[in-house]
């Protein structure tokens, strides 16, 4: 038997070990120019990362006791159902917050117009977040009524359905103002994969 | 938030830990009894809406205990033992391999962690008759058993993680070719250290101490064990149970349907199945084997398993009570340790999963934010084995389980509440995963998606 101490060592080499792994894998590529293919492939990764987190959310809006993973009975009051719009929102935030970031970090193309491109993805991503989180302050009142919460409902749905349908225009826009990107964004994996996932 | 909201929550957190450091001193149900001190601290005192108690966990423990005990009352227990025992006769050791891999293959097949209260006791009666300190064995199982949840494809955490990564060209066949074989070298370093942490059984103070009070039997040699007549019997009903739950929990198309909250049908979940099938097997074992149902309560299974449960109760009603008020807060900070220091996210992961004592939450909050990172997906997914660190506080219901059926003492919940017997097991098999999963990933799937092309000169 070894003492406790050569353990600890030995789990603090390795997590070590993790930490500079991590620091060689992570790539914040933020202000600085990459190849077109690069960054369409880390914009497209990020927007479809959390496409795929929104809906998952709107599920649990739509669905709350299978989220929950219970039966729980407040869930169905109207103050029950806003409680867990809210968390919805929240959680939809959050990952608009983690796509603004991803944005962020992909850079900026080496195309003509390379920062203009970055700038509107880049604005389109903080006005997503923005428009999340009016939805999320118009939930600070409680529903007074059931009709009142499913108008809630259908409202925190609607601004989820909205930020999703301009990101996709926003990559449209792109595409047409710089025709470089239009055979980048074809060409792509997450970008293609976007693709089939938004047909 | 504002400073003062921070201050909140760090209090809210440090009088958890207190509630837990009081309850694993007190032992057996003090845990349970301080959990719920400690809750109703929370919920008076903070003002924080109560979280849910552990309801399917708990009654999952009822059932499998219920199963374990009549086996037992039948000479079932005392038939596994001897039977093990011979095949390890000659590497009595082996126990401390065997039995965390067979613990990782039950949460595979069924996708939760919960079908491994049935096998605790007869992991630690086998150990005890070979005179292995239990600790060695029930540790590492534990461990292994949770590190499965990552390689289970009907795992909610797994359903939580491939919408991630698909958009990288990463699906479940991918995941598992990573996870698995990652999984299987964590386990055998896990394994091979815990084989020799500890002092021999013999030279156990708290086990002499506990023998030499009359509080433990000594271990009977397996060939003095004198089977009761239908103790083959309980085991091959017990055994056919657990069965039956891996195949329902890995063939979901041949659950039963229930009403989908969408409408339509889906399979039922594995949690009511378990439930069904083991309280199934009791009434079976007491049918079929004439055990006496009054007898079933006066087991040593049944004990620690009631204790277990009231220890589950308290301390993770406790627990969900401020994580549930505070799982923003918890991911906001992390999240921002991550984003400030990338080459923190295994970490990050890790604390996740530790403070939210939930795999899917730490997936869902923590894999995005890595993979906006620029972390690739490979190994992101490598390092999402770190989700095994919900096991880091002794909150956990497999960790309280195991310590209780542990009538030797050395497997404990520990004193200051991290030093408990799963921490050193844990903080190897996580960090041997992850290292060996960026490995595979960097020497068979490097960059998974196709090189992007080279754009058109403008």
């Amino acid at each position: 038997m070894r003492g406790p101490l050569v353990w600890i060592a030995v789990v603090a080499v390795g997590i070590v070990a993790l930490i500079g792994i991590g620091a060689v894998l992570s790539d914040d590529e933020s202000g600085e120019t990459v190849s077109a293919g690069e960054w369409a492939e880390s914009v497209c990764g990020a927007v479809g990362v959390w496409r795929g987190e929104l809906e998952a959310t709107v599920e649990d809006i739509r669905t709350p006791n299978a989220a929950a993973g219970s039966e729980e009975p407040q869930s169905e009051t109207p103050q029950g159902r806003t409680g867990f719009i809210r968390v919805g929102l929240e959680r939809a935030v959050l990952a608009t917050e983690t796509m603004v970031e991803g944005v962020d970090n992909a850079g900026t193309p080496d195309v003509t117009d390379g920062q203009q491109v970055a700038d509107a993805v880049a604005s389109w991503a903080d006005s997503a977040r923005d428009d999340l989180e009016d939805a999320q302050d118009s939930l600070d009142e409680e529903a007074e009524s059931l009709e009142e919460a499913v108008e809630q409902v259908t409202e925190a749905l609607g601004a989820i359905g909205a930020v999703l349908a301009s990101g996709t225009q926003t990559l449209a826009e792109v595409a047409r103002t710089e025709p470089a990107l239009v055979a980048v964004f074809r060409d792509t994996s997450t970008c293609q994969q976007l693709q089939e996932e938004t047909d | 938030m504002s400073t003062m909201d921070w201050v909140l929550v760090a209090v809210q957190g440090l009088v958890v830990i207190a509630f837990i450091a009081l309850g694993v001193r007190s032992g057996g149900i003090g845990l349970g009894l301080w959990g719920g001190v400690g809750t109703l601290v929370l919920v008076f005192l903070f003002g924080l809406d109560p979280g849910e108690p552990p309801i399917s966990a708990i009654l999952i423990i009822i059932a499998v205990i219920s199963a374990a005990a009549a086996m037992q009352a039948a000479g079932g227990i005392d038939y596994m033992v001897k039977i093990a025992s011979n095949a390890l006769r000659a590497r009595p050791k082996a126990l401390n391999f065997v039995a965390p891999y067979i613990s990782y293959v039950l949460t595979i097949l069924t996708g939760t962690s919960n079908t491994f209260f049935s096998i605790i006791p007869v992991i630690n009666e086998v150990a005890y008759a070979n005179k292995i300190r239990p600790e060695r064995a029930l540790a590492s199982s534990t461990v292994a058993n949770a590190l499965g949840i990552t390689s289970s494809p009907v795992a909610a955490a797994m359903a939580t993680m491939l919408p991630l990564v698909e958009i990288y060209n990463y699906d479940l066949v991918d995941v598992m070719l990573i996870t698995i074989p990652a999984s299987i070298v964590g386990i055998f370093a896990m394994s091979l250290v815990m084989s020799r942490y500890g002092k021999e059984l013999d030279d156990d103070p708290e086990y002499q101490r506990r023998l030499a009070a009359g509080e433990i039997k000594p271990p009977a040699p397996a060939a003095d064990v004198v089977l009761l007549p239908h103790a083959k019997r309980s085991v091959a009903i017990f055994l056919a149970g657990v069965l039956a739950i891996c195949v329902f929990g890995f063939f979901e198309g041949i659950r039963p349907t229930v009403a989908a909250e969408g409408g339509g049908v889906e399979p039922m979940s594995v949690t009511p199945l378990i439930q069904m099938i083991m309280l199934t097997a009791a009434a079976l074992i007491v049918l079929l084997c004439h055990v006496k149902a009054g007898d079933i309560p006066g087991t040593q299974i049944f004990k620690s398993g009631m204790v277990a449960m009231i220890a589950l109760f308290g301390i993770a009603w406790m627990a969900d009570t401020f994580i549930a008020n505070n799982e923003d807060a918890i991911v906001q900070a992390l999240g921002s340790m991550a984003e400030s220091w990338p080459f923190m996210i295994a970490v990050a992961i890790f604390l996740v999963a530790a403070l939210t004592t939930s795999q899917s939450a730490a997936t869902r909050t923590m894999v995005p934010l890595g993979l906006a990172l620029g972390i690739g997906a490979g190994y992101m997914i490598a390092m999402w084995t770190a989700v095994v660190g919900v096991l880091l506080l002794p909150a956990n219901g497999t960790q309280i389980a195991a310590a209780e059926a542990d009538e030797t003492g050395t497997t404990t919940l520990g004193k200051r509440v991290i030093d408990h017997s799963f921490q050193l097991p844990l903080q190897i098999c996580w960090v041997v995963t992850a290292l060996v999963g960026i490995v595979i990933v960097w020497l068979f799937f490097g960059d998974q998606t196709p090189a992007p092309p080279v754009p058109a000169a403008p």
